[in-house]
């Protein structure tokens, strides 16, 4: 199918949600809902939040699609919708973040085996997951969603709503912060 | 000469270094550098960080470190499960957008009434016309509704429970497949509609749908004040099974800590 074509079918669809079509809606998040859930579960690390963010978003779009007025993809719209659900997600739920952080911390900690007693891939995987996990929000936002969702750096900033040069001081926090948080699994 | 040529060089020297190292301090160098270890760069990000790590050690290592950091991270392991699980969420926020309407003037409303309920509705014969709940609050409401009430507690969500009768929802909410139901179970705890419950239980059938065991009970309980209320065939005693349907509620709230 053609770019246009896309385009128009998408519009199509939009002005049938909009006359209250819900089969429509269902069509229209079709293609985009594995990226908006594998977003959100890259962003929370947890299938269950990923569930409740993702379906906030699909439900926040449908009910906000009546103000869409298209000057931005329809897909980019229910990104930075999905982006600022798990932004409110996040804020319900700090207490629980902040223990999901000690938690992490005490994985992380000097008592964790080292590669040599527990070495592979697999391991350091789940070392770089966890360290993902202790990353600011912003950091972790703009880590996500650039290297695990690829979007360039003028699309995270917009997601974001923050300069591209925020994004990159914010990258290269994250990528520092990262680099000493493996440091005791690898040499550099 | 020789002397004055090594001033002149040193003096050309020192200029390029000072003029790099203005065109290119470590904020912004550590922004270019960022570009370019995340693949997202241009050549001026290149030409920038050239220039500085020559003159800046520090900003060369971690050039050079984040460069090995990023070849050692994972593809994101999005595996088959993905698909079902972004189904199932797409799914239940499409349930949840069949009851609501998107028109602005609208917001707020919840709209009910397939045949199947609506047939049941008449036969029941409580001809109140549930066609349309009307749904007490404001634009908050579908964030509530959506919630989950097991780790999304605060004083201000269960006044707002409270005030809008919804304390039930809660106890449907714990169950992050029954987005659907919570309508259904909202709505017998509003006293206003039987239909949804009659719905509620051809839900139940649905395969994917997993109840808890106090929701089973629950569920229990309304369809047994359903098979009452159609052995009447009247709403007479609606009034006390609606009792015992809430006092099942009740005890669901108590054990929830709600």
């Amino acid at each position: 199918m053609s770019q246009a074509s896309k385009q128009y079918d998408e519009k199509m669809l939009i002005a049938a949600v909009q006359s209250g079509n819900t089969d429509a809606f269902a069509q229209l998040i079709a293609p985009l809902q594995r990226r908006i859930y594998s977003m959100c579960y890259d962003l929370c690390g947890s299938h269950d939040d990923a569930q409740d963010i993702a379906q906030e978003a699909f439900i926040k779009a449908y009910k906000g699609l009546s103000n869409f007025v298209g000057d931005a993809a329809f897909s980019t719209w229910l990104y930075r919708i999905t982006v600022n659900s798990w932004i409110d997600h996040r804020r319900r739920n700090s207490m629980r973040e902040l223990q999901s952080d000690i938690e992490a911390e005490d994985l992380l900690d000097d008592s964790t085996p080292k590669p040599d007693v527990i070495a592979g891939a697999t391991i350091l995987t789940r070392h770089i997951e966890e360290a993902v996990g202790r990353l600011s929000p912003q950091q972790r936002a703009v880590f996500v969603l650039r290297f695990y969702q690829e979007f360039t750096i003028a699309e995270t900033a917009d997601l974001l709503n923050i300069s591209e040069g925020t994004v990159k001081t914010l990258m290269f926090r994250a990528l520092k912060k990262l680099r000493e948080l493996l440091r005791p699994y690898r040499d550099w | 000469m020789i002397g004055n040529d090594y001033v002149f060089i040193s003096k050309n020297i020192s200029a390029t270094k000072n003029e790099a190292m203005q065109a290119t301090d470590c904020p912004t160098a550590r922004e270019a550098i960022s570009a370019i270890v995340s693949g997202n760069f241009s050549d001026e990000d290149v030409c920038i960080v050239e220039r500085h790590i020559e003159i800046c050690s520090a900003c060369a290592e971690d050039y050079n470190s984040l460069l090995q950091l990023v070849e050692i991270l994972p593809a994101p392991d999005h595996d088959a499960q993905f698909n079902a699980t972004a189904d199932a969420a797409a799914r239940r926020a499409v349930n949840v957008a069949r009851h609501i309407t998107i028109a602005p003037a609208r917001i707020g409303t919840y709209r009910f009434g397939s045949a199947f309920s609506a047939a049941a509705m008449l036969a029941i014969g409580f001809g109140l016309g549930f066609a349309t709940i009307k749904h007490v609050g404001n634009g908050n409401d579908l964030q509530m509704l959506t919630s989950q009430a097991n780790n999304r507690i605060t004083t201000d969500y269960i006044d707002f429970l409270e005030r809008s009768h919804l304390l039930l929802l809660g106890a449907a909410s714990c169950n992050p497949d029954c987005s659907a139901q919570d309508f259904e179970l909202v709505s017998h705890q509003r006293r206003i509609s039987i239909e949804l419950l009659i719905e509620a239980q051809n839900i139940r059938k649905l395969p994917d749908v997993k109840l808890r065991p106090q929701e089973l009970r629950l569920m229990e309980n309304i369809e047994s004040a359903l098979t009452q209320v159609a052995a009447q065939g009247t709403t007479e005693k609606y009034g006390s099974i609606r009792e015992e349907s809430d006092a099942a509620v009740c005890e669901i709230s108590r054990r929830l800590g709600m």
